[in-house]
Parts: structure tokens; C-alpha cells; sequence
């Protein structure tokens, strides 16, 4: 399989004389991939994710396999600019080669997403720092990135939109792409399978990954699958520890909340208007939790 | 080139939405208030004053344009456009747009104030226009060239970026003049053509657009090189 991204003994500092930041990195994330960088303040994080993303050179070695779309979220977003959040936008995804009905479709898709809609018309230096942040993701996701580079994406974001970027992340992975982040927050806990980078004066290293830690899927199936599906999940070695029929029950304040069915009793019938709590964001995809 | 066309557009039009835009506009407009105002010359002569005043105006602004849209942006630009020489390439043609209002306001301000002499043929009135458009391109063109070379993305701090655009426009006015000899080539014949006109002389015309034109590359080259490894 060919590399989404490749380190080959990356070293950079920044002048002639001045100490390493990035020191012989050598590392590949593969299409489907996530990585979490992490390493404390002044690490070189930072560094390393924009020579990752290609805006910085290396001083010796090389990045190699690239893909030609790469989506960057800086840590902060250069809201100085005299356009509204939809006209910048706009003016992203056309330098991104959509054309007029693409680049609004793609706005409406990721503003929804994002919950950005009643900010589009406001000025981007009138945004707060969570909206900011908001277009700051939506510019790098308008043509689906295959490598998506970000740093700490989920700074300053409202609770919404921060449970939305784990999701947005698997997709871009799902797409055969990969993505590696900094998140000093602990949000990325969210992400089933990320691999973990720690960068400590300039070096990279990958610790084990933890096999004691396991994670619960939740897959929803149609009730006529639903006996035959928890059959070959058992054969195949997982432990299935329930079922349930999706029977989502709006009460009229508070969240929505589900009913459960004892182990291996499959639901008798079809999901009702359960799956809405799932829309728009985890629809197709499994949810998971820890 | 749709998308370098979008970033350029995209980018001129941040910066004439910016207050940037007003400084070298009104100094455009003092300038040529205090070359063409209260005289009388010929269309060759209002004209070489004229291009040769705005040289700095054309490398301000150009630097300006440049230099609107964030760090941080011109990276996100980049990757948005997908490659080094488009980024580059739509910045180069957005200094360029910025230059023509200039260059238009140039063109119109001598028949404005009534500096140039007359009365003139249909001809003449076609010859001075035809001199102006050349006289103004040969400065229009290295300016924004040394314009694109001052930007912040080369230059990093302001000060060697301001040293560099105030350098050049000094430059071209006192090496410009005959009495600097073989120096003058150093810099853009734009006083030169001048009496290129005045003598109606066509091959020293075409000599001087010919080095306008290989001066300017060379600045657009270093310029690519130096940006080839500054994001």
C-alpha cells in the first residue's frame, strides 16, 4: 500500500546556527490513517504539521507521496480580512477550482455541518473566536482533503462542534484518506484507532499502542438483519455484549432517550423515527464511545 | 488558470476593500496635482514626467497588494490553489491589476489639467496617447516587479521591504538621468525614454522596452526563487 503521507529524515531549523526543531523524523501515516500529535509546548508540533502539510521545507530529508489535496487548519484562523464568512468561502472554493453551484453547495453542506449558517453573512474580523474556528475548518474541508493537517482544531469550539470533528475526521479517513492532528485538549479520545505520535526535542516517537484498551461499537442494522448480523459478529471473535431496538423517545424537554433490550434478544421491529437523532452527522457511520 | 484567476481576484479584491488602497491612491493624485498643475509641456514630456513620478507608486502599491492578505492566508492560498508557481503567479497578476487605475488616472491627468500643449491633429492626439500607454508600461511593469520583491513574504520585515521599494524608486530617477553614463542601465530607462520620444527614435524605443522587460524578468525571477522557499 502506498504511503498517504511519508517522513523520510526530516530534519528543520528554522536559520543557519539555530537549534533543531525536527530531528531525522522519520514516519508514514497510510490512506485511512489518523494520527494524534502530541508532545508539550514549544515541542515542534506545530512545526511538524505544517512541513506535513507542505508550507515549510525541510532542511534535510524529504516528504514524500504528498496528495495533491491537502486540507490545513491552522491553530488560528487570519480573520483580518475585509470579507464576510460566506464570501471568503466562496473565494476558497473557487481558488479550489469548484465552480459557482458546486462552491455553494459545498458551503451549505459544511455550514450546516458546522453549524455555521448564522454566521456566513457576518465580517470575519466581527466573528467570535468559535466561529472563526468554524471557517477555519470549513475552508480546509470544501473539496474533501485525501491528507487533512490540522492544529488543534477543536480550540475554541462550542460542544456541538466539537463531538462533529471526530466524525468529520473518520470520514475523511473512511475516503481512503488520512489526517494528523495536535490536540492538547484530549478531544481526539473520541477517535476510535488513532495512532499517537510524541514529538519531544525534535525527536518522533510512536509509543505502543495500548492493547489493553478496547471500544465499543454501536452498529445499527435492520431488524430482519439483526439475529444474523450478532451471529457473525460472535463467529468472528467479537464479544457482543447487547441489542437493542433503536426506539428513540422524544420527550418534550431534555434529551432524547433510547430503550434497551436484554443480550442477544434481537428487536422485533424496524427502527421508527429513531434514526434522526443519529442525522445529520453520524448517519453511515458507526457511532462509538469508550 | 481558473484558479489562479479566482485567487487573483480574490486577493486584489481584499485589498481594494482594505484601507491600504487609499495611500498610494491619494499620493497618486497629489503627484500628478503637483507634476502636471500650472504648466504647460509637450504629450511626451507631461507623459515621461508622469511615468517616471509614479514609478514608486506602482512599486507601492504592488508591495501593498501583497502584502493585505495574512501570512497565515497566503499559506492557505497556497495549498487552496495547489501549487507554488499559481500562488505565486496570482499574487504577480493581482500587483499587476492594482497598477492600472494608477496607470489610467496617469493617462487622463494631463488632458485634465490642461498641461498638454495644443492644439493636436487626430494624429498627434493619437501618438501622444500611444507614447503615453508605452511610457507608463515601462515603468509600470519594473515597479511591480520591484514591488513583488519588497513584499513582506521576501523581505520578512518592514524595514527591508521599505528600504528596498524608497532604494529603486531613488534610483531610477537619479540613475535614470544621462549624466550617470553606462549606470544608468542598472535601472529602468523610463527618463531615457523620454528623449526616446522627444526624438521620435523607434530603436532606441524598442532597446528601452526590451531592457524594461529582461530588468523586470530578472527581479520576477529572484522573486520565484526566493518565494520557492517562503511560504
Amino acid at each position: 500500500m502506498e504511503a498517504c503521507v511519508e517522513l523520510a529524515g526530516v530534519s528543520l531549523r528554522y536559520h543557519r546556527g539555530s537549534p533543531w526543531v525536527l530531528r531525522n523524523v522519520a514516519a508514514t501515516v497510510n490512506p485511512g490513517e489518523a494520527v494524534l500529535l502530541t508532545g508539550r509546548n514549544g515541542a515542534g508540533k506545530s512545526t511538524l504539521l505544517q512541513v506535513v502539510a507542505g508550507l515549510l521545507p525541510t532542511s534535510r530529508g524529504s516528504v514524500l507521496n504528498r496528495p495533491s489535496v491537502v486540507g490545513w487548519v491552522p491553530e488560528r484562523f487570519p480573520a483580518r480580512q475585509p470579507f464576510t464568512a460566506r464570501a471568503y468561502l466562496e473565494g476558497i472554493a473557487r481558488v479550489r477550482g469548484l465552480d459557482a453551484a458546486a462552491a455553494h453547495e459545498a458551503i451549505g453542506t459544511w455550514s450546516e455541518r458546522l453549524y455555521l449558517g448564522p454566521s456566513l453573512d457576518t465580517r470575519l474580523a466581527e466573528l467570535s473566536k468559535g466561529s472563526a474556528q468554524k471557517v477555519n475548518l470549513a475552508q480546509a474541508l470544501l473539496v474533501r482533503p485525501s491528507l487533512l493537517a490540522m492544529d488543534e482544531p477543536w480550540e475554541a469550539l462550542d460542544a456541538q462542534t466539537r463531538h462533529e470533528l471526530p466524525a468529520i475526521i473518520t470520514d475523511v479517513i473512511d475516503q481512503g484518506g488520512c489526517a494528523i492532528f495536535s490536540d492538547h485538549r484530549g478531544e481526539a479520545g473520541e477517535l476510535p484507532g488513532v495512532r499517537r505520535w510524541y514529538l519531544d526535542d525534535g525527536l518522533l516517537t510512536e509509543p505502543e499502542t495500548e492493547h489493553g484498551g478496547r471500544y465499543v461499537i454501536e452498529v445499527l442494522v435492520s431488524a430482519a438483519e439483526s439475529t444474523a448480523t450478532v451471529a457473525r459478529l460472535r463467529a468472528a471473535g467479537h464479544d457482543v455484549r447487547g441489542v437493542r431496538r433503536e426506539h428513540t423517545v422524544h420527550a418534550r424537554t431534555g434529551p432524547a432517550k433510547r430503550t434497551a433490550h436484554p443480550p442477544g434478544e434481537p428487536a422485533p421491529d424496524t427502527p421508527p423515527a429513531g434514526d434522526a437523532a443519529l442525522a445529520p452527522s453520524a448517519a453511515g457511520r458507526p457511532e462509538t464511545s469508550s | 488558470m481558473n484558479q489562479v484567476v479566482a485567487l487573483s481576484r480574490m486577493r486584489f479584491s481584499g485589498y481594494a476593500r482594505s484601507q491600504r488602497v487609499l495611500a498610494p491612491v491619494l499620493a497618486s493624485l497629489a503627484l500628478l496635482a503637483v507634476l502636471q498643475v500650472g504648466g504647460a509641456a509637450s504629450a511626451v514630456d507631461a507623459y515621461g514626467v508622469s511615468a517616471v513620478g509614479l514609478f514608486g507608486i506602482f512599486a507601492w502599491q504592488a508591495k501593498l497588494s501583497l502584502d493585505t492578505e495574512p501570512d497565515a492566508q497566503r499559506q492557505l492560498s497556497y495549498l487552496a490553489v495547489g501549487s507554488a508557481r499559481r500562488e505565486v503567479a496570482a499574487g504577480l497578476l493581482a500587483a499587476g491589476i492594482t497598477a492600472a487605475p494608477t496607470l489610467l488616472v496617469g493617462m487622463v491627468a494631463p488632458w485634465v489639467t490642461g498641461t498638454i500643449e495644443g492644439p493636436l491633429t487626430v494624429g498627434e492626439i493619437i501618438g501622444a496617447i500611444g507614447f503615453g500607454i508605452w511610457v507608463h508600461l515601462v515603468s509600470a511593469l519594473p515597479a511591480v516587479a520591484v514591488g513583488a520583491f519588497a513584499s513582506r513574504a521576501v523581505t520578512r520585515t518592514r524595514g527591508w521591504g521599505v528600504t528596498l521599494l524608497v532604494g529603486a524608486s531613488v534610483l531610477v530617477l537619479v540613475l535614470g538621468l544621462n549624466g550617470a553614463g553606462p549606470l544608468r542601465w542598472l535601472v529602468p530607462q523610463i527618463v531615457g525614454a523620454i528623449k526616446a520620444g522627444n526624438d521620435g527614435n523607434l530603436v532606441a524605443g524598442l532597446v528601452i522596452t526590451v531592457h524594461a522587460v529582461v530588468w523586470s524578468g530578472l527581479f520576477f525571477v529572484a522573486y520565484l526563487v526566493l518565494r520557492a522557499r517562503r511560504r
